[in-house]
């Protein structure tokens, strides 16, 4: 990626905290970026637009009100503490991002709040590591505000028998990339109810390391990709301890014209039995000229797993769609019903009455029968 | 006038001719019984009559009202006021009960110019007819048939009988996998739904639904024909004798 060596290399004062080691850390980062895994994950999304919005100035989420227990600083940290460090291979994208932003947003949780903690984005926003401590058990929800282009990187550590249930309804529409790190302790459990549309470009990228034994991650996302929009999905689910597991449901609804990239990785390393990873992800598509890339990448190293992986684009079942016709409704109103159906089934948690609302679902039929 | 006339039908399906000259017709407050061996072609018929593609006819006409409704697409002839109970009801997850209903009802209301039933009224009604027939209102709720029982998924398909009231039902193995007291209920449905201005086309391989619901006419419909007709007594026949003696 010469251009973002570049930008690097333009960028007139690195921050304070990066001084003594900002030739080290730009040097790992564009080894990364030049890896082979790295130039496959920006196979058919052009990174220049996306990596360009890194210099944007940030501008400060909405908190709304912190729940007890949330603590809140926005810290200058030694390159050498930052939780990130490590991470470099992996995100040599976002690890940049650090370059621009003096400040990261540091969040400590801790007990069992009963209020979530609200994010609502509203620009660019700094690097945000989001560390909950052990056996404590929190609920995020991110929303995302204003139609302007907007990128994020969050980084998030579970600590020991921790759980965080993560709601996350990006709806605006203009240019988003979205990165998403998420760290799991022994017992640490990391739901993620993630829904999505509208964006000219939007771009996410999750990768989940399950590093201790028993921990447990869980996806769960819908997405309506509209004509002329491209949606970017890189999953990365690394089961590093045994006994860790895995669940992941992606829908997407790809309109005429619309595109979806869609890769899904999941790497058990090493000794690590009785680990069990699914990933499903359905794409239907709704005309005949919607382009759908997705690649199931599995890798495993240990014999005792199971292990299920599956990827498929569609049209509209036509059993289903005769049989929405014998009652009476007709096949544009039976396309639309059906897709909604496909969605509807992947759309979960908190903010799912929102998302059902944003992709155009009634939903007081399943208020009250 | 007749409500269905079906006119020395032939009809292919995946390039093979299943139905070879088939007559039927069921004038208004009609109850035909159709019998037959596996794979004879019932399910095939009622596919027809429902406008299932890939079901072609080739030869002969299919009327309803007057009607040749060769050309006319499913929801057309559901709107006309045809109605299928599927021997294998499909499952649509992410669609509620409720909400398919009420599409299907003001799918059928807007196509026929009618008002519109009001949102309260509408799931009163449902719920209702979901009590009588021994359903659990909770269904109404669920996806379409989503982890239906197979005496449910038929359950359901009387339900939207009752609640769309057709013209002519066509009820393809309605009482299959049922068990004895739901085949009951069934049977109460639809008595229920008959009168003297609609018909009903009942595909059954058990005589036994007969004793519940009494036909007019039975039908042997064996290799893509009917090969007899008789009153409910045939039925009785068939089950001691089989089919073999008619083929
Ligand atoms: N969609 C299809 N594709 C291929 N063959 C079909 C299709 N539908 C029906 N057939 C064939 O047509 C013939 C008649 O099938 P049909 O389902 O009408 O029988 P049936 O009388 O309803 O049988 P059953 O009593 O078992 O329900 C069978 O040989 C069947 O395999
Ligand atoms: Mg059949």
């Amino acid at each position: 990626m010469a251009h973002l060596e570049l930008a690097l290399a333009s960028k007139p004062e690195p921050p304070r905290w990066l001084s003594d080691d900002s030739d080290q850390f730009q040097d790992a980062v564009n080894q990364a970026l030049n890896s082979k895994v790295h130039r496959e994950r920006w196979k058919y999304t052009k990174s220049q637009p996306i990596l360009d919005m890194l210099e944007a100035p940030a501008v400060a989420p909405n908190w709304h009100t912190l729940p007890d227990g949330v603590v809140l600083r926005q810290i200058t940290q030694d390159l050498q503490d930052a939780p990130l460090q490590n991470q470099i291979a992996d995100a040599p994208e976002a690890s940049s991002a650090l370059c621009y932003h003096d400040k990261l947003t540091l969040i400590e949780a801790s007990g069992n709040p009963t209020q979530p903690l609200i994010i609502e984005h509203r620009g660019h926003s700094a690097p945000i590591v989001l560390k909950l401590a052990a056996n404590s058990h929190l609920e995020l929800h991110e929303m995302y505000a204003d139609n302007v282009d907007q990128h994020q990187t969050l980084w998030i550590e579970l600590g020991a028998g921790s759980s965080l249930t993560h709601a996350r309804n990006s709806f605006i529409k203009a240019k988003h990339w979205q990165f998403l790190h998420v760290n799991l302790a022994r017992d640490a459990s990391y739901v993620l109810h993630n829904h999505s549309c509208g964006a000219q470009l939007r771009r996410q990228d999750i990768q989940i390391l399950c590093n201790e034994p028993g921990s447990n991650a869980t996806i769960t996302s819908a997405s309506q990709v509209g004509e002329g929009q491209h949606l970017d999905q890189q999953i990365t689910l690394e089961h590093r301890a045994a006994n860790s597991s895995s669940d992941q449901v992606f829908h997407n609804i790809v309109e005429d014209k619309a595109k979806v990239t869609f890769n899904g990785r999941i790497h058990i390393h090493q000794h690590c039995p009785q680990v069990a990873a699914t990933l499903q992800n359905k794409n239907l598509a709704m005309g005949d000229n919607a382009t759908i890339n997705t690649k199931p990448e599995l890798e495993i190293y240990t014999d005792d797993v199971t292990c299920a992986h599956g990827a498929t684009v569609g049209q509209l079942d036509p059993q289903h769609v005769f049989y929405c016709a014998s009652r009476g409704i007709p096949l544009a109103e039976a396309r639309a019903l059906l897709a909604q159906a496909f969605l509807n089934t992947a759309t979960t948690g908190p903010l799912a009455q929102q998302a059902l609302s944003e992709f155009g679902i009634p939903t007081s039929d399943k208020a009250d029968v | 006038m007749s409500l269905l006339n079906v006119k020395n039908v032939t009809a292919k399906v995946a390039e093979q001719n299943i139905l070879k000259g088939l007559n039927l017709e069921v004038k208004a407050g009609e109850v035909h019984a159709i019998m037959g061996p596996n794979g004879s072609g019932k399910s095939t018929l009622a596919n027809i009559l429902a406008g299932k593609p890939g079901y072609e006819v080739t030869s002969g006409s299919v009327e309803f009202d007057g009607h040749d409704i060769s050309d006319w697409e499913p929801h057309e002839r559901a709107h006309a006021g045809i109605f299928l109970a599927f021997q294998y009801p499909v499952e649509i997850p992410g669609v509620s009960n409720m909400e398919f209903l009420k599409a299907s009802l003001d799918a059928k209301a807007f196509a026929n110019k009618q008002e519109q039933t009001n949102a309260a009224a509408f799931i009163k009604q449902a719920r209702s007819l979901a009590e009588s027939l021994d359903l659990n209102p909770d269904f109404l709720k669920r996806g379409v048939n989503e982890g239906f029982s197979g005496g449910e998924k038929k359950r359901n398909e009387i339900l939207q009988l009752l609640l769309l009231q057709p013209r002519l039902a066509v009820l393809d193995e309605t009482d299959s996998g049922l068990d004895i007291d739901a085949l009951q209920v069934v049977a109460e449905g639809v008595n229920r739904f008959r009168n003297d201005n609609n018909g009903v086309v009942l595909i059954t391989h058990y005589q036994r639904l007969l004793d519940y619901i009494v036909p007019d006419y039975v039908h042997v419909l064996a290799d893509g024909k009917i090969v007899q007709s008789g009153d409910k007594s045939l039925a009785l026949e068939l089950e001691k004798k089989g089919y073999a003696w008619l083929t």
